[in-house]
């Protein structure tokens, strides 16, 4: 099995991919999947459970230095920023927003290519601003592989096309059902 | 205005390199600071100060105090709004104040790490509200005194008012934040008098900062700019600074998983992570 880790980014209009994909993911899944995604800063509670509802997979929030396990998923709890440091654990911290998010995409993914390098997939979803879109680069310049969903599908267009503008080449622009496909087929290669 | 995700490459035998300088030449240990976090800072103040390269940093800090200074308040990681996570306030309102209310003639207060203030402003304005301003005396302690002078001054950028206001109603939503502070254009400055019962000491964690026993620490996320090393050896000097049944508050995706000490606590409060000495 080559990837270790699948980053997921999202804001406005993700939500509905997101649950679509972890309907789909199968049970026995060995890769951890980690979910970057806007949210209302003060709202603690009731997105894990939203998350859950169809999720094949245990959806959890990691409290500080938790290590990452496969067959989980992992979302950035409210009003933090999510790292991934080099021991394959979950750092969390409150610095500024960057690009007015905490969770900010760019961080968890930036901080996710540097420790997992090519073997991290990150893909950018549907979302009205430009976060995440220097973290896909980052995937890029590490040797991970990018995934950028459809703009045509996105119901919010800005955030992949941001993606695929600062990426340059990304490697794969999926419809939802293509990201799936793609997800399913990872953990044999 | 850089994009705040801009940043210098470090390798961590750069940032090893700092960490040698800094404790030969001012024996203060970073050493065991969470890693992704201080590089992310350091290459902040790298760019703020327009250098490039860690040996720059290196150099200037090794020879001059006064960067050094500003490199501890820099380093610092701002705690971002007043009265974060209000259904902790809440709940430290309600049941924890007024449990040590009943129990205690004096009530002392530990703020680990008081930043830029925005944990004092807030316990003070809880306080005051709930009648047990005047019972209760704060010790807030930080690493530097510029970092204590800056957590005194009481004033904040203008693009915090926003978040801490919103936080205040989820608190008390009958009052009025507007009573604590005055607005200009750029920032605002909370009410002098909500310091009068505060006392400010530097303190690098590493014993009791008082001679006195404390009935609550206030510790929200700060662990998470710590290794676990550190991070034990701190929960250590905390449970015995603590008085029995006294409380520890840590931030709320923080735990004392891993720390020698974790079961001479009791989890008063799993959500608001609150937890109480049982043991001595």
């Amino acid at each position: 099995m080559k990837y270790k880790i699948i980053i997921i980014g999202g804001s406005a209009g993700s939500f509905q991919v997101v649950t679509n994909i972890l309907a789909n993911i199968p049970k026995d899944y060995n890769i951890p999947i980690v979910l970057a995604l806007h949210r209302l800063k003060h709202v603690r509670h009731g997105f894990v459970e939203a998350l859950s509802l169809k999720s094949g997979l245990p959806v959890v929030e990691p409290n500080d230095k938790e290590s990452m396990k496969a067959g989980k998923v992992y979302l950035a709890p409210s009003n933090y920023h999510l790292y991934i440091e080099l021991a394959g654990t979950f750092a969390l911290s409150t610095e500024e927003s960057v690009n007015h998010s905490r969770p900010s995409i760019d961080l968890t993914l930036m901080t996710g290519a540097y420790s997992f390098k090519n073997k991290a997939i990150g893909i950018i979803l549907s979302g009205a601003n430009r976060d995440g879109a220097y973290g896909l680069k980052k995937i890029k310049d590490w040797g991970g592989v990018t995934i950028v969903q459809d703009p045509d599908e996105a119901q919010v267009n800005t955030m992949p096309l941001a993606a695929i503008d600062k990426t340059k080449d990304v490697d794969y622009i999926y419809k939802t059902n293509e990201i799936i496909k793609f997800l399913i087929n990872l953990p044999k290669i | 205005m850089a994009e705040s995700n801009d940043e210098i490459e470090l390798s961590i035998a750069d940032i090893r390199k700092l960490i040698e300088v800094i404790k030969n030449t001012y024996n203060y240990d970073f050493g065991n600071y969470a890693l992704t976090a201080f590089k992310r800072r350091i290459s902040k103040f790298l760019l703020n100060n327009n250098m490039y390269r860690i040996d720059e940093l290196i150099s200037k800090l090794s020879k001059d105090k006064s960067v050094y200074a500003k490199f501890l308040i820099d380093i610092r990681i701002e705690i971002t709004e007043l009265f974060r996570d209000p259904s902790f306030w809440r709940h430290f309102r309600d049941k924890t104040l007024q449990t040590l209310n009943h129990n205690y003639q004096k009530i002392n207060i530990w703020i680990v790490n008081s930043s830029t203030g925005d944990e004092i402003f807030t316990l003070a304005i809880v306080l005051k509200e709930c009648g047990l301003f005047e019972k209760t005396n704060i010790y807030a302690t930080d690493l530097s005194e510029e970092i204590l002078n800056r957590s005194k001054s009481g004033l904040f950028p203008i693009s915090k008012l926003e978040n801490s206001e919103a936080n205040y109603k989820r608190f008390n939503e009958k009052g009025n934040f507007s009573d604590y502070y005055k607005a200009d254009k750029n920032t605002f400055l909370m009410n002098g008098n909500l310091l009068t019962n505060t006392k400010f000491l530097t303190n690098d964690l590493t014993d009791n900062p008082l001679s006195k026993t404390i009935q609550v620490i206030l510790s929200r996320n700060n662990f998470i700019y710590y290794n676990s090393i550190l991070q034990d050896s701190i929960t250590n000097v905390f449970h015995k600074c603590l008085a029995l049944n006294g409380y520890l508050v840590l931030g709320i995706k923080e735990s004392l998983i891993g720390s020698r000490d974790v079961k001479k606590f009791f989890v008063e409060n799993e959500n608001e992570k609150i937890f109480k000495k049982i043991d001595a």
